[in-house]
């Protein structure tokens, strides 16, 4: 049996979800956080006829039978072409009006649809009552009042489900004046209000200022909000980096995988009287490498925690509408705010995130600029960085995400004067309501994060730093080298290392933990992990440590720059691909991309070394000729796009 | 000698565990990012 859930977004389907299957996806209180459908077993406890193979789907957000956004799309479809054997119908209790639209059609459909009537606590809290009697038989469809939160209802609701499903009984189809005329959806609308005039009563005063208005005139003031905002974000990524994540994070790496792990596994295989050459691909290659990200978990854990509770009291929401205002003027809208926020997490489900959007030009702009947010995976590279070379200064690493800001307007402005993009979209967004902050929900949330970062650890890190030892440990003879220069994996450094030089980077080393980057960014420590941990018994991230042989402060800001905002991962690059829905468009996205990280790493490392030491450095003269061909390159196209725009608008 | 056939076989298992599961994510368009970023292949019909 199939079960869909169905309903309009942020009404709860994704936590109804993860209550009757037991699975943590993740969800959000605001809309669109559900881009793709899921599917997974019904839980024992609610399958009380024990049937077998009942199997949940949650689908994205709709509003409309008819798809307006991508994600709608995969509703319609999946309804409409894998014929499920009952819809649950989650109604929004805060909503009931708007979600009945959506359920009338349903109704429609022939399919056996019960309603759950989801968020029950908010219509008690506002004081409204509705007669779920009346509602019922007005709309000729069982009614269950549930809080997906609690559990509450749900039991009634499954059993319902499943004997609707075995019964198979198709709907009694809504009947309303003008339901097959042009005007049908005014019609419904119509025919909808009159049943909530009849089952609701409210006995709110919309007119009142309640605390949360009061509060929105604060954080969403138009002035005020972005101040706000940045001191929120900057109080997060602190707290994280510099604060109980960082001084976590500080025990991991130096006491755990500095010395701990290490000195046990050494002293276990001493004892077994293992060579040398295995002792050293595993403590050296796979230990060090992988014990350089995970140290890295607890800052990780601080951020998401810090992330969740700000999204789940419902700032996030209105960061959205904030935001909408400053990037209009850039092409884009408030949508591209939420796949941003998504994106600090992880580039590919922050990509995925562009499906909400409907405008084309809008939606490749986002996917093309989301990854310049720092995602989880970055941070342990800002963490190591701020911590080797401005061991005094803690507000920088904050202060990278704010850069990460002003890096995504001005990569906005630039995408829309070298494609001459319009943005036709109109912003409109739900605002729910400011709620107490679940600590359950946070600590899922962190678990979920954990998980992922330690599965990509123990899989695509620990195989890329068995492959990185070994390749700094041999030549192409397949002997061991005395001297790293000599190694396959310095050779592979040095064909790429040429191209970082007008970066002020002079070393085949920074190639290499670049080139790693690309496969999974967290790649960048441990590959320096590696390195170092041959030539050095020091923790990689100690203040002014190893790290500093290679580069000065400024040039390691830079590199820390280039590896942020040049392209993200494979796997990114993956879902890029798949939203952008063309290799054109891929590789534009991906030319922007590495253009604006090498350029600003440029700018970084010249123009910083001119102004913190008097003198720029190495590269300064490769640095002038790219920047004149940069900016050629852009005065032209500019140009040419501006006197073109007919001949240049996007295909839809 | 016993031990570096022992310990060599079980670390190259651990890597050929890890890479098989690399390969697969990578087949399935997953990043192991947690929950949140679902295999292409299972969500992504009819897009």
């Amino acid at each position: 049996m199939k079960i869909a859930l169905a309903g309009n977004p942020n009404c709860g389907k994704t936590t109804l979800y993860n209550a009757i299957t037991g699975k943590t996806e993740s969800v959000g209180n605001w809309s669109g956080v559900t881009v793709a459908k899921k599917e997974a077993h019904l839980r024992k406890k609610y399958n009380s006829k024990g049937l077998d193979d009942i199997k949940v789907v949650d689908l994205p957000g709709a509003y409309s039978i008819s798809p307006f956004t991508s994600e709608e799309a995969v509703t319609r479809s999946f309804i409409l072409d894998e014929n499920p054997d009952v819809i649950i119908n989650i109604v929004d209790g805060a909503n009931i009006s708007r979600s009945l639209f959506f359920t009338t059609q349903l109704l429609e459909l022939g399919i056996p649809v019960i309603i759950a009537l989801n968020k029950a606590d908010v219509i008690s809290r506002r004081g409204d009552k509705v007669d779920i009697n009346l509602l019922s038989k007005e709309l000729n469809c069982k009614i269950v009042p549930t809080n997906a939160i609690t559990g509450e209802g749900l039991i009634e609701l499954l059993d319902d489900a499943i004997q609707l499903g075995i019964e198979k009984k198709a709907p009694v189809k809504p009947k309303f004046q003008g339901c097959d005329s042009e005007d049908s959806d005014i019609a419904r609308q119509r025919y909808i209000d009159e049943i909530i005039e009849k089952c609701q009563v409210k006995t709110r005063d919309a007119s009142q200022v309640t605390l949360s208005d009061k509060i929105d005139r604060i954080v969403a003031h138009k002035w005020l909000g972005l101040p706000i905002f940045f001191l929120i974000m900057w109080a997060v990524y602190s707290i994280s980096i510099e604060g109980i994540g960082g001084y976590l994070s500080e025990y991991f790496n130096e006491t755990l995988f500095g010395e701990i792990v290490p000195n046990a596994v050494n002293a276990f295989l001493e004892g077994l009287g293992v060579s040398p050459f295995l002792q050293a691909l595993i403590v050296d290659g796979a230990i060090a490498g992988v014990g350089a990200v995970v140290g890295f978990l607890p800052l990780i854990a601080v951020l998401f925690f810090c992330l969740a509770l700000l999204e789940d009291c419902g700032y996030m929401a209105r960061v959205a509408v904030l935001m909408d205002r400053f990037f209009k003027k850039i092409g884009l809208s408030g949508k591209s705010i939420i796949p941003m926020i998504v994106g600090s997490g992880c580039g590919v489900p922050g990509v995925m995130a562009t499906r909400t959007i409907e405008d084309i030009n809008e939606k490749r702009m986002t996917t093309i600029l989301t990854p310049f947010v720092p995602c989880g995976a970055k941070l342990p590279i800002i963490a190591l960085f701020t911590a080797v070379f401005f061991p005094d200064n803690a507000w920088i690493a904050p202060t990278i995400y704010i850069v990460a800001i002003g890096v995504i307007v001005v990569g906005g402005l630039l995408l829309k004067k070298i494609f001459v993009w319009e943005n036709t979209s109109q912003f409109i967004m739900e605002i729910p309501e400011y709620k107490l902050p679940s600590l359950k929900y946070a600590f899922a949330q962190v678990i979920d994060k954990s998980k992922g970062f330690i599965r990509k650890a123990t899989t695509i890190i620990l195989v890329c730093n068995t492959l990185v030892w070994f390749t700094q440990a041999y030549g192409w003879n397949l002997q061991p080298v005395e001297d790293q220069s000599l190694s396959i994996l310095a050779s592979i450094g040095k064909v790429i290392a040429p191209i970082l030089i007008p970066l002020g980077f002079v070393g085949w080393q920074m190639a290499a933990a670049s080139v790693t980057g690309f496969l999974a960014k967290e790649n960048v420590v441990a590959t320096f992990a590696v390195l170092l941990a041959a030539g050095s018994e020091e923790a990689l991230y100690i203040p002014g440590g190893e790290l500093t042989q290679f580069f000065t402060p400024v040039t390691g800001l830079a590199f820390l720059m280039f590896n942020l905002f040049t392209p993200p991962c494979f796997a990114a690059i993956g879902a890029m691909s798949s939203e952008l829905g063309s290799k054109k468009w891929l590789f534009r996205a991906l030319a922007f991309q590495f253009s604006v990280g090498y350029t600003l790493a440029m700018l970084v490392s010249q123009i910083g070394s001119l102004i913190v030491y008097g003198k720029p450095t190495t590269g300064f003269i490769p640095a002038i000729i790219v920047s004149i061909v940069v900016v050629l390159y852009l005065v032209l196209t500019i140009k040419k796009r501006g006197s073109q725009p007919s001949e240049l608008g996007v295909e839809v | 000698m016993l031990g570096n056939i022992i310990v060599g076989l079980v670390f190259a298992g651990i890597v050929i565990f890890a890479l098989t599961r690399v390969i697969s994510d990578a087949k399935n368009k997953k990043c192991s990012c947690g929950s949140s970023c679902c295999g292409k292949t299972k969500c992504n019909k009819g897009v």
